[in-house]
Order: structure tokens, then C-alpha cells, then sequence
């Protein structure tokens, strides 16, 4: 969702980055994704072919990892993959700490 | 040459829904994001809440809206400042809008301030505004299967509100069933069932909110 923003803020950032650097040219890039956000990995890598010709990351290849949820039960210490529709502790029921699965990040850039 | 940035995407909205968070928190004020689809009676509930915590709490409210200002002037009345928002076109508030209009409000008389997000209950659920917490709203006549449909904002939200509960007889929600699913989304959870037209449910609301209030330090004289 939004996509296309995020991408223009990650191209935008990117370029700054590069400037100070002294990379002209973006070769490649990693984009983390985590399950339980609402960014589609299709429409990221869309927004990506759309908006990065004649910018610093004009051809670079950009890669994306899924980051796949985890959560661990703050009442029994149980750790699991929760689905998406549910959170709850599958072994007690109780509330869980989402570990992992929230995150959306530009992780790094490699040019030269 | 390899950089690492664990640049965030959503950097933007976040670094000014921390200003704003940090505003909020120089004056006292508690903000609450009310988040629910197109007609869940968010509006409604407000009007309702207002009209309860009216010469107790002081209350501020962010109203945004595609188009109109039909809902600031619902809210609208003596003792509460109401700022509308019109998007024109954009389906969530974002921290930068919100930013914007902050100034406007006279943050020190206030202890309470509503967000109404624009009716959706996909894309608000992934934008900080810099609020305390987030509310979902689902009215009984939207649907029991509605919450697995729609889990993200209510992983984000500190309570669920179930409106519109007048209208059972005439619906097929189960509220027991549908509760239990929510809390299977998310524990912890505060729900409430309610009526803004019949006053079901009301008290239970407002005495939450109260707390929510009280983690600041306010005390209802």
C-alpha cells in the first residue's frame, strides 16, 4: 500500500547517500520486508521499475527479503509463527511480543 | 563500496509523528486515534463522548475528511476546538498533516485530543500520527468477518469498539463470537460494545478514557 511513496522516499534518500559517498552508480540494493506490513513486495519492485530510471539506481538490481512474522508469548515464553489474523499465543492464548515481521527498511546500497 | 543504511521507509512520517508525539506530551495532552471504516459511527461516537465528558475533561478534536466539513460541524460547540482536515483524495491522515494543523489547537487547555481518521480501515492502521493510541471502530451492521479481513489495524490498536449495538436484532453479528475473534488478533485488546444512539455501552467508554488520561497525570475534578 503506498508503494510508490515509499519508493520515492527510499530513491530520494538513496541519492542523498550516494552524493555523499561519491557513488554515481547503484548496482545493487536490499529492500527487508516484513510479513505483517502492509507493503506489497510486487508493488514495491513495480514502484521500483517505474520511478528509478534517470536516477542514481537507474539499473541496479534490487533484492528483497522477506522477513517472515515471529512472535514469542509474554505469558509463557512460547515462540511461534503467528498468521496474520492472529496474534494470540497458539500454546496459551496469551499476548504476544512481535519479534519480528514489522519491518520495512532500505537494509544497504552497493554502487560505485 | 557497500553502504548500510537501515533506512526505514516510512522515516518521514515517523521522525514528525515523534515531533508531534513530543508536542503532545509538553502540554499534557492525550491523543487517541479513532479508526474505522466509511460509516462505522465514528463521528457518532464522538458526538456522544463529547457530549459525557463535557465540563470534566477538556477536549480538542483533528477531523479528517476526504471532502467536507460536515463532521467538524457535528462536532462542533462551545468548549471544544475542532479543526477539519480535507485530505482531497489521500485515504489516511499522515504525521505531516496532522503537524500542520497542531499549532492551530490551544494545546495548553487541553487534556484530550481525538484524531477521527478518514474512514478506511486499511491504510490509517500503518501511519503514526504521533498518538497515545489507536481505537478501531466496526459497526455490528459491517460484518463479524470484518476483523480477520482487516487484522493490521487491530494488531496496532489499544482498544476495539463495536458500534451501532441498537441495530442487533436486525443484524446476524454475533458479539460474543466476533469479540472472541478480535482477541484472538490481538489479547490485549480493550473492547466494548456500545450505543451512541441508546447510551448502551457509553460509561464503559468514557470511564476507559478517563484512564487513558490518567496515565498523564490528569484527574478528573
Amino acid at each position: 500500500m503506498h508503494e510508490l511513496a515509499l519508493m520515492e522516499s527510499l530513491l530520494a534518500v538513496v541519492e542523498e547517500s550516494a552524493a555523499a559517498h561519491g557513488i554515481r552508480r547503484v548496482t545493487a540494493a536490499r529492500l527487508v520486508v516484513g510479513e505483517f506490513t502492509a507493503a506489497l513486495p510486487e508493488a514495491l519492485e513495480f514502484a521500483f521499475e517505474a520511478l528509478s530510471p534517470g536516477t542514481v539506481m537507474d539499473g541496479a538490481t534490487l533484492t528483497m527479503t522477506l522477513e517472515e512474522a515471529q512472535a514469542r508469548c509474554r505469558a509463557c515464553g512460547h515462540e511461534y509463527h503467528p498468521p496474520v489474523y492472529r496474534l494470540a499465543c497458539p500454546a496459551c492464548g496469551g499476548p504476544p511480543e512481535v519479534l519480528k515481521g514489522k519491518e520495512l527498511y532500505l537494509d544497504y546500497y552497493e554502487g560505485e | 563500496m557497500k553502504v548500510f543504511l537501515a533506512e526505514q521507509l516510512q522515516k518521514a512520517n515517523r521522525a514528525v509523528a515523534s515531533d508531534n508525539r513530543q508536542l503532545l506530551a509538553a502540554h499534557g495532552v492525550t491523543a487517541i486515534n479513532i479508526i474505522g471504516g466509511p460509516g462505522a459511527g465514528k463521528t457518532t461516537l464522538l458526538e456522544k463522548t463529547l457530549e459525557r465528558l463535557a465540563g470534566r475533561v477538556k477536549v480538542g478534536v483533528i477531523e479528517g475528511d476526504i471532502y467536507t466539513t460536515r463532521d467538524a460541524e457535528r462536532l462542533d460547540r462551545p468548549g471544544v476546538e475542532v479543526i477539519q482536515i480535507n485530505t482531497r483524495g489521500a485515504c489516511h491522515l499522515d504525521a505531516n498533516m496532522v503537524g500542520q494543523v497542531l499549532g492551530e489547537l490551544a494545546l495548553p487547555d487541553l487534556d484530550l485530543l481525538f484524531i477521527e481518521n478518514v474512514g478506511n480501515l486499511v491504510c490509517p492502521a500503518e501511519f503514526d500520527l504521533g498518538e497515545d493510541c489507536k481505537v478501531a471502530v466496526l459497526s455490528v451492521a459491517e460484518g463479524g468477518d470484518k476483523p480477520a479481513k482487516y487484522p493490521l489495524v487491530f494488531h496496532e490498536a489499544a482498544a476495539a469498539v463495536l458500534t451501532k449495538s441498537d441495530l442487533l436484532p436486525y443484524t446476524d453479528f454475533q458479539p460474543e463470537q466476533v469479540t472472541e475473534e478480535i482477541l484472538g488478533i490481538n489479547p490485549e485488546l480493550d473492547m466494548f460494545l456500545l450505543s451512541a444512539r441508546s447510551g448502551e455501552g457509553i460509561d464503559q467508554w468514557c470511564d476507559w478514557l478517563e484512564r487513558q488520561l490518567a496515565r498523564k497525570g490528569f484527574a478528573i475534578a
